[in-house]
């Protein structure tokens, strides 16, 4: 995780190191006791809580979309009247680690509580500044910091006394930034950061004394961390530019040598060594460190630059040979390099930039703490320089949060359309509920249905030689047995040759019989399928009866208010609100691509530049071998 | 060659200030707008959600606290209400971590008709001396036209030495 609190100007970076460790430990205070020292609800005392802790559930976690949309939803609910204005502070550390600093600004401002709070509203005002600071709007990071007192903890205190340097050195008042530097403990690592900036801003003014003098003073700090020795590193480099410039190489020399053989200002150093043993003459002692350099990685524009420095020594030095072909190699290469970084130009140029630039895997939302967005694919490997710088990671971060609102606004939508379903739905269901008399004659028939099953499987059920004539008959067999019953029934039957008719009837009802059993295998199977459709057609509407008792539960609740207009509301805003984002996103998909490209295309002209100052080389180099093969 | 080309190209590298020019601040004023909004929206959303869903008359939302967890690291979490299961959760180390610097997780979130039902939850984790560890717990709720809250809390025991799971009814 990086530690540095990111700033406009890369020159202007605050200290991390070990002190920083501190200021991130008081972070996590400023964080884990619900920032700004809201107690954490341990165990929850009631339903109010229930619904805090669901927030801090979401915020520990770093989901702050989640956790202000539960906190959003319980103050309207009202639901916080316990938690009181901490509720509020709450939201105003969320916003401003989501990025809303203007949002946590307008809460902290208004917030009645901070006023008997000095130390929570000190360190409030002082994470805005920071806020602001990184977003580049240096007023706003003023007028933040001016409202910090003295109460803050000495670590913030040391870095808000640094930051308030910083902005007076952005505005070009170094008195007064010295003068409040100066005003920190001695061994303070912010002192070593101001003095590299201070030197920087009067390098780039050309004013090589005093931007050497306050390289020199970083030397002087204890270096004790990674992050410290490195910012040693980069003074004792750019104190060697400084010289150079200056004419005094062989100081420059010195500051060169003192760099680290194994660090990021290698490569400079390096290149600075040879150009400065150069100045002195001594091209010899240059070659050694340009061609250790020309070996190292292309990605470096230093090693990149020994190319060409490398054959100017070997010129320098009557080797027009190994100078030829050393600017014949480096124009290979400069070409090459060039196809590599066009090719990565092309690539960043296709719809989506986040996958190009091989970001996929970021998936905090963190602004105040989180770590740098570092792009990971072949595309972006010529971007280390602008990878570190705060603009660009403040771009990336915007890019990256309204990617991911698009997303939230995309699930919205589909909970809306759930919505709408559900409210159709339950209007349905309320106009069925209305027709309750029609429900309950489905439900009367459905029991008739049953009875009749259940009548239909006892029959299956009993044995053949207990069924009664005609029992499982078709609806033709089932006619003759009425017919049958109506005719022994008559009393017809009794007059005149009484005996031959009652023959006759036996006659016809062994028949019957007769028929029944034939066929009584395939009725009961038949039948049995037909109990069996029965089952499955009263399970069916059994459930569906269930399911519309338990909507009509849920219907015949209150029905929400204006739910119809409340729906339509959200349809619209959804749809507008996906229009602002996608526009949004495409601002700052492009403002980064922009960004990326026009840096990359900086090094291509670099590179042609450098091919052509090759090419000259050897033209030269040709033309003087012929004049001396002429004379 | 010029060396004083290079150098400056060099001077530039080393001291540069950001490749990119201070933003005008549109865009971000625009992101942070449209976060705010859309916070609002998923707010507004949130609320409906639950009115149209889960209306206070049928709902029972169910929750989960965790205090300390010296005795048990909780792994899943499984919810049943009249033996049917509603639902079975299980919890990364990034969720335990929030559960057990306060967080409470909203479990479940459903509809019950007036009357009484058996709610049951059942944890499994790793228990004392890093042990497989699975425990229930039983209530049963009266469900009336006010909306019910549950929170199951899984609470130390010092004195057992053992954790200890209840259900609280809100």
């Amino acid at each position: 995780m990086s530690t540095l609190p990111l700033c406009s100007n890369p020159s202007l970076r605050s200290p991390s190191g070990s002190s920083m460790n501190v200021v991130h430990k008081w972070f996590l205070v400023f964080c884990c006791i619900a920032v700004l020292g809201v107690p954490a609800v341990r165990a929850a005392q009631s339903v109010q809580s229930l619904q805090y802790g669901v927030v801090l559930f979401h915020y520990f976690q770093g989901d702050y979309f989640n956790a202000l949309t539960e906190l959003m939803v319980a103050d309207q609910r009202d639901e916080l009247a316990v938690h009181g204005d901490n509720a509020q502070l709450l939201r105003g550390g969320m916003s401003l680690s989501w990025g809303m600093d203007r949002e946590a600004e307008r809460i902290f401002s208004q917030s009645s509580d901070l006023a008997d709070q000095q130390a929570n509203r000190d360190r409030a005002w002082f994470y805005l500044a920071r806020m602001a600071w990184q977003r580049g709007d240096s007023e706003r990071a003023k007028q933040a910091l001016s409202r910090v007192s003295s109460e803050l903890p000495v670590v913030l205190a040391e870095e808000a006394q640094y930051l308030a340097a910083a902005i007076a050195l952005h505005h070009g008042d170094q008195v007064n930034a010295s003068q409040l530097v100066d005003q920190l403990p001695t061994q303070s690592p912010w002192q070593s950061y101001f003095h590299y900036n201070l030197g920087a801003a009067n390098a780039a003014a050309g004013a090589w004394p005093a931007a050497i003098s306050a390289f020199e003073r970083v030397e002087a700090q204890e270096a004790s961390s990674p992050e410290l020795r490195a910012l040693r590193d980069k003074s004792h480099t750019a104190a060697g530019y400084a010289y150079l410039a200056a004419g005094e190489p062989q100081q420059a020399q010195v500051e060169f040598r003192k760099v680290r053989l194994m660090g990021p200002q290698t490569d400079r150093a390096l290149l600075g060594y040879g150009w400065a043993a150069g100045e002195g003459g001594d091209y010899t002692t240059a070659l050694a460190p340009w061609q250790a350099l020309s070996e190292r990685s292309l990605m470096s524009a230093s090693a990149r630059e020994s190319w060409l420095a490398l054959p100017y020594a070997h010129e320098q030095l009557g080797e027009p040979g190994r100078a030829l072909k050393g600017y014949q190699q480096a124009a290979d290469k400069y070409a090459q390099t060039q196809a590599l970084i066009e090719a990565q130009i092309a690539a960043l140029q296709v719809d989506n930039l986040w996958v190009a630039l091989g970001l996929t895997q970021h998936d905090s939302s963190e602004w105040v703490f989180g770590a740098d967005l570092l792009p990971a694919s072949d595309a972006s490997a010529h971007l280390t320089h602008l990878i570190g710088l705060n603009d660009f990671q403040v771009a990336l971060r915007e890019y990256r949060d309204l990617r991911r609102i698009a997303q939230h606004l995309e699930t919205a939508g589909k909970r809306l359309e759930v919505l709408v379903d559900a409210s159709a739905t339950q209007q349905q269901v309320r106009e069925r509920h209305a027709r309750s008399a029609a429900l309950d004659s489905r439900r009367y028939a459905l029991a008739s249905l049953e009875q009749r099953l259940a009548r239909l499987q006892q029959l299956i059920a009993t044995p053949e030689h207990e069924l009664a004539g005609g029992a499982l008959a078709d609806s033709r067999q089932a006619r003759r047995w009425q017919r049958w019953q109506r005719i022994a029934s008559s009393p017809a039957l009794h007059h005149g040759d009484a005996s031959a008719r009652a023959k006759n009837l036996s006659l016809y009802r062994g028949l019957m019989l007769w028929d029944d059993a034939e066929v009584y295998p395939a009725r009961v199977w038949e039948l049995t399928q037909v109990a069996r459709e029965l089952e499955t057609l009263i399970d069916t509407a059994n459930n569906e009866l269930q399911e519309i008792a338990k909507l009509s539960t849920l219907a015949l609740s209150q029905a929400p208010a204006d739910v119809e207009i409340r729906l339509e509301a959200l349809k619209r805003q959804v749809s507008d609100q996906g229009k602002r984002v996608e526009m949004a996103l495409v601002r700052a998909e492009d403002g980064v691509r922009q960004v990326a490209i026009t840096e990359l295309q900086r090094q291509v002209r670099e590179l042609q530049h450098a091919a052509g100052q090759s090419q000259l080389a050897i033209a030269r180099l040709y033309d003087r071998h012929n004049l001396e093969t002429a004379r | 060659m010029k060396f004083m080309n290079t150098l400056a190209s060099l001077l530039i590298a080393c001291f540069a200030s950001a490749a990119l020019a201070q933003e005008p601040l549109s865009l971000d004023e625009e992101i942070q707008a449209i976060k705010q909004e859309v916070l609002e929206l998923n707010r507004d959303l949130f609320i409906l959600e639950e009115e149209l869903l889960f209306p206070g008359s049928s709902q029972l939302a169910v929750f989960l606290s965790l205090d300390v967890g010296e005795y048990f690291a909780l792994d899943a979490v499984k919810l049943s209400i009249d033996g049917e299961v509603v639902s079975h959760y299980l919890y990364t180390a990034r969720q335990l971590d929030a559960l057990q610097r306060g967080g409470v997780h909203r479990l479940y979130m459903g509809n019950l008709k007036s009357g009484e039902h058996e709610v049951v939850a059942v944890f499994t984790g790793r228990g004392p001396h890093g042990r497989d560890y699975r425990r229930g717990a039983t209530v049963v709720v009266s469900k009336n036209s006010e909306a019910k809250h549950l929170e199951l809390k899984i609470v130390d025991s010092t004195a057992l030495q053992q954790p200890e799971f209840a259900i609280a009814q809100w």
